[in-house]
């Protein structure tokens, strides 16, 4: 066979293998029918090709035309088969979507190349395989039918014996006896045999015969009809043959070519069916890269829909830089369409201040590979700024370089200029908070400060970071345990408060009150327990304690010019009263023995002490300094006691009159001592307004609910603007070192701070009249009073007479003064009692005890008889008593009133201690007054 | 009779001699030491041994009180007046405390201060009106009260008072005479400043002394 043929062997083989994948994985029977048919046709090609030749099937040397056809009809047939058998199916699930399917492809391609390969290999391997074993069979049974051939000629050639007939009878005896293998077949022919048949000279046979030839191969002569090895021989003058039909050889062909028909045909089937497998793969493959594919179009068609329809601009970046891709929010923010966009396009719509900015920052993403969030503006195409914030994630490729950048960007104008917005009102409340005046500090529910403005530092000197979550602060800044204890309790108690003093330390020592408030119950900033403000009273406190100061300063400074005046005149007047008695004794000296003149001298001397102790007395009251609390004063009391006074501070040009209501007091609320400083200022004006003498009137009135204090003169009076500076402290109208200027200041002062008023009436040269208004009060309901200022005074009467006042007292009923038996061992007390009685008259006996006292009377019968009932038992004491002395009166002075109960009757008079002289009066003077009618 | 031998002491040696004079004339009184302060006064007591002495309050040095204490340790039966400028509480309190017969106002008159020499040295005792009205007879001793108080019998009184029970019926209640009655009603309204039975009954409600 020849090249040619075998080629067309193999295309068949595959093609024919290649149906039958394709039945095998699609069912096909039509595929499988024609795969089939082509396969027989060709394994019996294969098989049978071996041994013959010529034939129809082979353009052998004898054949014609027809023999391709058959052939090239079995090829068509098995391309048509394969190509229809080999059509890809769907993996219907078995695709890993995972894999890698173009790799899958790959190595699907490859495996079908190399199945392709392996079976041409396969092929031409087993063919040549095939063709050398048939080879050398086919050259082995001619060589043996050469060998069979040869024999017969040697022993023709061995037999002499000359003749012809005698060789021909060898050369059939040695034909006969030839052992040619099995099928084969001797034979011989002469020249003779030749003529005598009449065949031609020229045909193979003859050509050998002529040319005296040998030859030797396979061939298929007419009269066989089936290829053959043949051996030619001359011989004599004929040629012999043997030769052995392929059909006798085809048994040994076949054993010894059927491993590696059997291999072959094997190879035939797997090699080109796993080829057509690998090709499914790679085809099913190819298919399903070609749906997926078509699944990530679709899938990247919905994704652009989904991504086109977000509010959100997302922009794609190359890793280049270039933008590949914007969305539909681009265009709709810029205005612009979205080619625009692309490679630098997109930076032409960022706002040109920002532009720099925002390439750098794009470029080193990229570079980086890190994201980035940046907020720039854009600029639209009808020139409106937005606001936008541009976060940049960059993309990494399967291979881990960068696959560009995706910019998603939100629109925050609004957003922007509202945290703009706030940003400002934030600076603005910091700003306030840290510059304002004003304390601000907050503290967590652990105590702890958790504020600290700018304020507090300046004002402590510590500054926040080290006050701020610091426990201890509160103790630097408190530093006296027991001080910042009641604080704190007082704050815990107090809740909301305001202006609420506190004195705290600062870091340099110093102390400075702030006044604190809290409001924090009230308003509740989220974050702090409690927060308050503060404002450093320090200063305001000082100056105002200093400003007190000075107004006491300047009372006192007042009072102490009042008294030096005063003063001056009581010198003045003691200095006359003193000349006047020592006059009044020299003239005593003078006439010892006139009892006229030591009479007059005693008379002069009594009246001028007289006088002296009455200015005495005023001068010690006025200068006394009673608390200043408000108290019931009795104004006209006041005035009244004032009086005196007065009279010592005015000249003798000048007319006073003290005018007060007649129905005795005008109660106010307040300090008598300062009211008697009004008093006496108000005259010293009205008498400086005096210089050359006139009137003055002092007078007292009220109304129901108003007290008024009235100093007038007719003196020289107030212009319009002298009236207006009246009360201005250091004001006055007086020559240089006469008065302060202090007096009408303090008045109005005093005057204030009793919750009343000063009216000035006053006209040029026809004088001034000074009211002042004050609150009046009821009169108090009455505990009996220790002697008040005017009280005191009151007694004090302008022509000199003395003697102390009493304060209101029972006005004893008048009795006939008795015996009185006071018996008290204690002589303090005895003697005070006693004198109580001797006072009204009584002659009084004392004693320790009761024996002594009936010693003492002897036969009298006292009146009454006191007795002290715990220095002696009274129960004792009484029966004895009662029974010596059973008409007289007895008052028993006892703690335990309720065990001398029983002794009590009509003429025993049971008196609890302690009781004060004047119940004891009392009782004395009902124990004389004997029964009384009822008082009703 | 024998003389009561006298010690003045003030500071103020005028005044002392002054009282020295008037009281020459006196047939029972005689000045035997004139001292100028506390302690020369217990000195001069010492050296004299007087029955009395007339001693000023407001004197420097050591205070009067404490020389009185000190003369009374040799002298237990020395009788003690002071005089004084002022009637304050205190004052008044320690001269009682010391046993004090006499306290004098310096505004008195030197008669009344004669007057009430005499009175002490007469084992008799004298104040001052001003004192006298604050003098409360204790349990065991004198002493000053700034406020007088209603004991418990006047309260008693009051209550049925203003109730408007008639005198009789209170005494009949309180098993005492009407005189008593009349007695501790008259204390009452001198106490409460009140001078009108028609008061009291209101003041009592509001006191509380009774009910409505």
């Amino acid at each position: 066979m020849s090249l040619v043929q075998d080629i067309t062997m193999v295309i068949l083989t595959v093609v024919a293998a290649w149906g039958v994948a394709g039945w095998w994985r699609r069912r096909r029977p039509a595929t499988f029918i024609v795969a089939a048919v082509a396969f027989v046709v060709l394994a019996r090609e294969v098989v049978l090709g071996l041994g013959e030749s010529g034939g129809r099937w082979w353009p052998a040397p004898a054949s014609g035309p027809d023999d391709g056809i058959g052939l090239v009809v079995a090829t068509l047939l098995l391309v048509l088969v394969g190509v229809v058998g080999g059509r890809p199916s769907s993996w219907d699930g078995r695709l890993d979507r995972g894999a890698d399917l173009r790799g899958q492809r790959r190595l699907a391609r490859i495996g079908q190349v190399a199945g392709l390969v392996i079976v041409v290999a396969a092929m031409g391997v087993g063919v040549l395989a095939a063709r050398a074993v048939h080879t050398s069979i086919r050259a082995e049974t001619i060589r043996t039918n050469e060998a069979i051939a040869h024999q017969i000629v040697a022993r023709v050639a061995r037999a002499t014996g000359a003749d012809d007939a005698s060789r021909r009878a060898v050369l059939r005896e040695a034909c006969d006896a030839a052992a040619p293998g099995p099928g084969a077949q001797v034979g011989y022919e002469l020249r003779e045999d030749r003529a005598r048949r009449g065949a031609p000279s020229d045909d193979f046979v003859g050509d050998l015969i002529e040319r005296r030839a040998d030859w030797s191969g396979v061939m298929m002569p007419r009269d066989v009809e089936q290829l053959a090895a043949y051996a030619y021989l001359p011989v004599l003058d004929g040629v012999v043959w043997v030769y052995t039909p392929t059909s006798q050889v085809r048994p040994r062909l076949l054993a010894a070519t059927w491993p590696w028909g059997l291999a072959l045909g094997v190879i035939m089937v797997l090699a080109p069916w796993s080829s057509a497998l690998f090709l499914r793969l790679s085809r099913d493959a190819e298919s399903a890269i070609r749906i997926a594919a078509t699944a990530t179009e679709e899938h990247e068609r919905r994704f652009a829909r989904l991504v086109d329809a977000l509010p959100v601009i997302v922009r794609a970046h190359a890793p280049g830089g270039a933008c590949i891709d914007v969305n539909r929010a681009w265009s709709t923010m810029v205005g612009r369409p979205e080619a625009a966009a692309k490679d630098d396009g997109w930076l032409d719509v960022v706002h040109a201040d920002d532009r720099e900015e925002v390439r750098r920052v794009h470029e080193a993403a990229l570079a980086s590979g890190r994201g980035f969030t940046l907020e720039y503006r854009l600029v639209r195409a009808t020139g409106e700024v937005r606001w936008v914030a541009d976060t940049g994630v960059p993309l990494e490729g399967p291979d881990g370089m960068s696959a560009g950048l995706v910019c998603s960007i939100v629109d925050m104008t609004d957003r922007h200029v509202a945290a703009l917005e706030m940003a400002e009102s934030e600076d603005r409340l910091r700003s306030i908070v840290d510059n304002m005046p004003v304390l601000l500090n907050a503290v967590d529910e652990a105590g702890r400060i958790v504020f600290w403005n700018r304020e507090c530092e300046r004002v402590t000197g510590y500054d926040a970071a080290s006050v701020v979550g610091d426990p201890d602060a509160l103790r630097r800044l408190y530093p006296d345990d027991a001080y910042r204890r009641r604080m704190v309790a007082e704050r815990d108690a107090r809740g909301d408060h305001r202006d609420w003093e506190w004195t705290l330390t600062c870091r340099d020592g110093t102390e400075r009150t702030i006044a604190w408030s809290n409001i924090s119950d009230r308003i509740v900033i989220p974050g702090w327990a409690s927060w308050s403000i503060g404002v450093d009273v320090t200063d305001r406190k000082r100056a105002e304690r200093a400003r007190l100061r000075l107004e006491a300063d300047l009372r006192q400074a007042q009072k102490m010019e009042a008294i030096g005046t005063l003063a001056a005149g009581v010198a003045h007047d003691v200095y006359n009263a003193l000349s006047v008695v020592l006059g009044y004794v020299s003239l005593a000296r003078k006439h010892p023995d006139d009892p006229t003149a030591i009479r007059s001298a005693i008379d002069g001397i009594e009246q001028a002490s007289q006088q002296t102790a009455a200015v005495a007395r005023s001068l010690s009251d006025f200068s006394r300094r009673g608390d200043h609390e408000r108290r019931p004063v009795d104004l006209v009391s006041v005035v009244r006691g004032s009086t005196n006074m007065l009279r010592r501070i005015v000249p003798s040009n000048v007319r006073m009159t003290v005018d007060l209501p007649p129905d005795g007091s005008i109660w106010i609320d307040g300090d008598g001592s300062q009211i008697q400083q009004v008093l006496m200022n108000l005259v010293i004006n009205a008498r400086d307004a005096m210089p050359d003498g006139g009137a003055l009137s002092v007078s007292v009135n009220g109304g129901p609910d108003r007290a008024a204090l009235v100093v007038s003169d007719n003196g020289i009076g107030m212009s319009e603007r002298v009236r207006e500076q009246a009360f201005d402290p250091f004001f006055t109208t007086k020559p240089r070192g006469k008065g302060t200027g202090l007096g009408m200041a303090i008045v109005h002062s005093i005057v204030t701070d009793h919750d009343g008023s000063i009216d000035i009436e006053s006209a040029v040269g026809r004088g001034s009249t000074m009211t002042v208004h004050l609150p009046r009060q009821p009169t108090p309901p009455g505990t009996p009073s220790a002697p008040s200022v005017a009280s005191s005074s009151e007694a004090i009467v302008f022509d000199g007479e003395g003697g102390a006042s009493t304060p209101p007292a029972i006005t004893p009923t008048p009795v006939a003064p008795g015996l009185v038996v006071v018996i008290d061992p204690s002589r303090q007390v005895g003697a005070i009692i006693a004198s109580t009685l001797a006072a009204r008259g009584h002659t009084v006996c004392r004693a320790a005890g009761v024996a002594e006292a009936e010693r003492s009377v002897a036969a009298s019968i006292p009146v009454l008889c006191i007795l002290d009932a715990d220095e002696i038992d009274g129960t004792i004491a009484l029966p004895r008593l009662h029974e010596r002395w059973p008409d007289t009166v007895i008052i028993v002075l006892t703690s335990d009133l309720p065990s001398l109960t029983p002794f009590e009757n009509e003429s025993t008079m049971m008196v609890e201690k302690p009781f004060d002289l004047a119940t004891l009066e009392s009782w004395i003077d009902a124990a004389f007054a004997g029964p009384t009618e009822e008082m009703e | 009779m024998a003389r009561t031998r006298l010690m003045l002491v003030d500071d103020h040696q005028l005044l002392s001699q002054m009282f020295a004079d008037h009281l020459e004339s006196e047939p029972d009184l005689t000045v035997v030491a004139i001292a100028t302060d506390a302690e020369m006064a217990i000195g001069l007591a010492r050296e004299h041994r007087p029955d009395m002495i007339v001693m000023d309050i407001k004197m420097p040095g050591l205070l009067p009180f404490d020389a009185v204490q000190s003369i009374q340790k040799f002298l237990p039966d020395v009788r003690v007046m002071f005089l004084s400028a002022t009637t304050l509480d205190r004052d008044i309190e320690q001269a009682l405390v010391v046993g004090a017969r006499g306290y004098v106002t310096k505004n008195e008159p030197p008669e009344v201060v004669l007057a009430a020499i005499r009175t002490v040295a007469g084992d008799g005792a004298f104040f001052s009106e001003d004192v006298r009205a604050r003098m409360i007879i204790g349990g065991g001793s004198v002493q000053v009260s700034r406020a007088s108080s209603l004991t418990a019998r006047e309260v008693e009184v009051l209550r049925y008072l203003a109730r408007g029970l008639a005198k009789k019926a209170i005494a009949a209640t309180m098993s005492v005479s009407v005189k008593t009655v009349e007695t501790h009603t008259q204390n009452l309204m001198r106490k409460l400043d009140i001078h009108d039975r028609v008061e009291l009954a209101p003041y009592a409600l509001r006191q509380g002394f009774s009910e409505a």
